[in-house]
């Protein structure tokens, strides 16, 4: 089997599961490369729980291989697989202390008990919880908690690190925290991590790749930035941050939309869609002078005052109602009912092919 | 009104709502077992209790029934222990039925369970056909009327009170911890008694003090399907007050169960703390 001899820290090959009739994964195909950061995003019930517990090794696929450092590990058992795993509630052992918890993966591994204190200490100074390791984990907070589950997930120097969810549980600023101090600890470890995550902003913050699972299939695998501005399928446009689906027929002007306007575009689009994300759209109250962008005329429907930015719905004469999201200026904000110009650059107008799987919706 | 008046008040109208189940176990249990104790005294002061000490017959029925009572202990948390971890599996279906199954003898007489036994063990019972067409036996064998009938018959009675405390404890530990356990590198056995046994010791210490409890003073099944070749305390204290009337003896044997049930669960209740000491200071702080 030489295609299984590389240097990619984890190959999927064809994987498919089913439970009962439901086709969890139908055909997945995933290559990380060795000190990458991945994230499989997806809403749920999109499969991707079911990948990490295949990943992990608490499910084996119907059909298909798993590798990891080019070993076959598609039956191992979990325990073979060198992985080390934060879960979504962490999964601290509630009767050891916290430096009894760092020592657990290490004991199973038949390291002395001095030893296994030694690295566990170590560990545990890593995420800055080192005068904590007498304690039990309820006695912990949440994000402390999360620490010591990332401390006992890496003190065995696994060959790879999985996350699942493990920031839903935290409020919105420690979350940032905390992920903040993951990155840093996967860079300086450059431990390959597979994270698994709903939450497309988080996704887009932590990842050098991001593959979207939806129905069992990986949508598209990219950068983020890729993800972001190239989505290969309404799916994964809708996905992803917030977006203007504009449909109609192609004319050689540009995208003629069902409800009249006339989009012009940078590259034709085949399926007939169009994205535009609501950031890309300017309001202002004069008409906006300069060439060849696409200018519409319309009236502010509503207004969200969301902080650093404010999101209009603009309804468009004789068009669709767009989402326009724009930094917020005090000195000049819309009223609802106002009459405001739309601009919108042709690269901005993005054609999003049609999904490749919609008949299996 | 200040704190502690309310503190106070709230304490005397507790009192108030418990009294009536206080008089009631009062008069109706505690003043019998003072009766019996004193009647253990009359005449004799404590030359019942010498005599029972001094009577080889005596003790050696107090330590038959403990042995009794430790191998249906054993056996019973061999048995229920997979069950109750098996069962905390199922589906919630299949939890409601397996419970339901298992609270279905608690509901029946222990007199016609027993006597179920008796049909079960008989020389022309279904166990002995059994064993005879199967060619493990050529002739029908005695079942009934021995120690292993009694053991048999008190082992199936007393299995769910082992069984539903260890179930409580077990289904209340969180299946990702056995994940997360076997992820680290923990085999089957390690997870076994390095998280589940710890995790749930509570219940099990729980089971096991109710069965070796109750198994110390079953008298019917001793009775029934021993057939008088298996002497226990209660068939001994049965004996002197049916038989002989000496109703001072049976108060003395009595007793002496009774502090040995006592002891009996002390220990236990002190191995509990023991045992899971560490979860007790982390719901204290």
């Amino acid at each position: 089997m030489p295609d299984l001899r590389n240097t990619s820290a984890l190959k999927l090959e064809s994987i498919r599961k089913t439970f009962g009739r439901v086709d969890a994964l139908t055909s997945i195909n995933l290559e990380v490369n060795a000190g990458e950061f991945l994230t499989i995003l997806g809403p749920s019930g999109s499969g991707k729980t079911t990948l990490l517990r295949l990943i992990a090794g608490f499910v084996t696929p119907d059909s298909g291989r798993l590798a990891i450092f080019g070993k076959d590990m598609t039956m191992a058992s979990a325990g073979k697989r060198e992985i080390g795993m934060v879960f979504q509630h962490y999964a601290l052992f509630p009767h050891l202390t916290v430096l009894e918890n760092v020592m657990f993966p290490l004991e199973m591994r038949k390291h002395s008990r001095r030893d296994a204190a030694d690295k566990a200490s170590a560990a545990l100074a890593a995420v800055r919880l080192d005068a904590f390791g007498d304690r039990y984990p309820k006695q912990l907070s949440g994000g402390q908690q999360q620490r010591v589950a990332l401390a006992r997930a890496v003190v065995f120097e696994p060959k790879l690190l999985l996350l699942d969810e493990p920031f839903s549980a935290l409020d919105r600023r420690l979350r940032e925290s905390m992920q903040r101090e993951v990155k840093q600890l996967q860079a300086s470890l450059n431990l390959t991590t597979i994270f698994i995550t709903h939450d497309q902003e988080e996704a887009l913050v932590m990842s050098d790749r991001i593959a979207v699972i939806d129905r069992g299939t990986i949508q598209q695998l990219g950068t983020p930035n890729e993800i972001y501005y190239h989505p290969r399928s309404i799916t994964v446009a809708q996905f992803i941050g917030e977006s203007n689906i504009l449909e109609g027929t192609e004319t050689p002007e540009g995208l003629r939309t069902s409800s009249g306007m006339l989009l012009r575009r940078a590259s034709p689009s085949t399926s007939g869609r169009v994205l535009v994300r609501p950031e890309a759209i300017r309001i202002t109250r004069e008409p906006a002078t300069g060439g060849a962008t696409n200018q519409f005329k319309g009236k502010i429907a509503s207004r969200t005052f969301v902080g650093g930015f404010t999101i209009y719905q603009v309804d468009v004469y004789g068009g669709d109602t767009l989402t326009v999201r724009c930094l917020a200026d005090e000195g000049s904000m819309f009223e609802a009912s106002q009459e405001v110009n739309l601009s919108i650059r042709e690269a901005d107008c993005r054609p999003v092919p049609q999904d490749a799987k919609d008949a299996g919706a | 009104m200040n704190l502690r008046f309310q503190a106070t008040k709230a304490r005397t109208s507790s009192l108030v709502l418990v009294s009536p189940a206080l008089v009631l176990l009062g008069l109706l249990f505690f003043y019998p077992i003072l009766l019996l104790f004193f009647t253990t005294l009359e005449g004799e002061n404590i030359g019942n209790y010498a005599q029972v000490v001094n009577s080889g017959t005596s003790m050696q029925v107090f330590l038959n029934t403990l042995r009794i009572a430790a191998i249906v202990t054993v056996v019973d948390l061999v048995l229920a222990y997979p069950l109750a971890i098996y069962i905390s599996r199922l589906s919630p279906a299949g939890k409601a039925i397996a419970l339901f199954l298992v609270l279905i003898p608690l509901w029946t007489s222990q007199l016609v369970r027993t006597y179920a036994w008796m049909v079960l063990l008989g020389r022309q019972g279904p166990i002995n056909n059994m064993l005879i067409w199967l060619g493990v036996i050529d002739a029908p064998i005695r079942l009934a009327n021995s120690e292993f009938a009694v053991v048999a018959g008190m082992t199936h009675i007393l299995l769910p009170y082992m069984l539903l405390p260890i179930y409580n404890s077990v289904s209340k530990i969180d299946n990702s911890l056995f994940d997360a356990a076997r992820g680290l590198g923990a085999g089957a056995f390690s997870t076994f008694t390095r998280v589940l046994v710890p995790l749930s010791i509570q219940g099990v210490l729980a089971g096991v003090s109710l069965v070796l409890v109750l198994s110390l003073g079953v008298f019917i099944m001793p009775a029934l399907l021993g057939g008088g070749r298996v002497p226990v305390i209660a068939l001994l204290i049965e004996q002197q007050a049916g038989s002989f009337l000496n109703w001072a003896m049976a108060g003395t044997l009595s007793a002496i169960l009774m502090v040995i049930v006592m002891i009996t669960f002390l220990i236990i209740k002190f191995a509990t703390r023991m045992f899971v000491r560490g979860r007790i200071d982390v719901a204290s702080t």
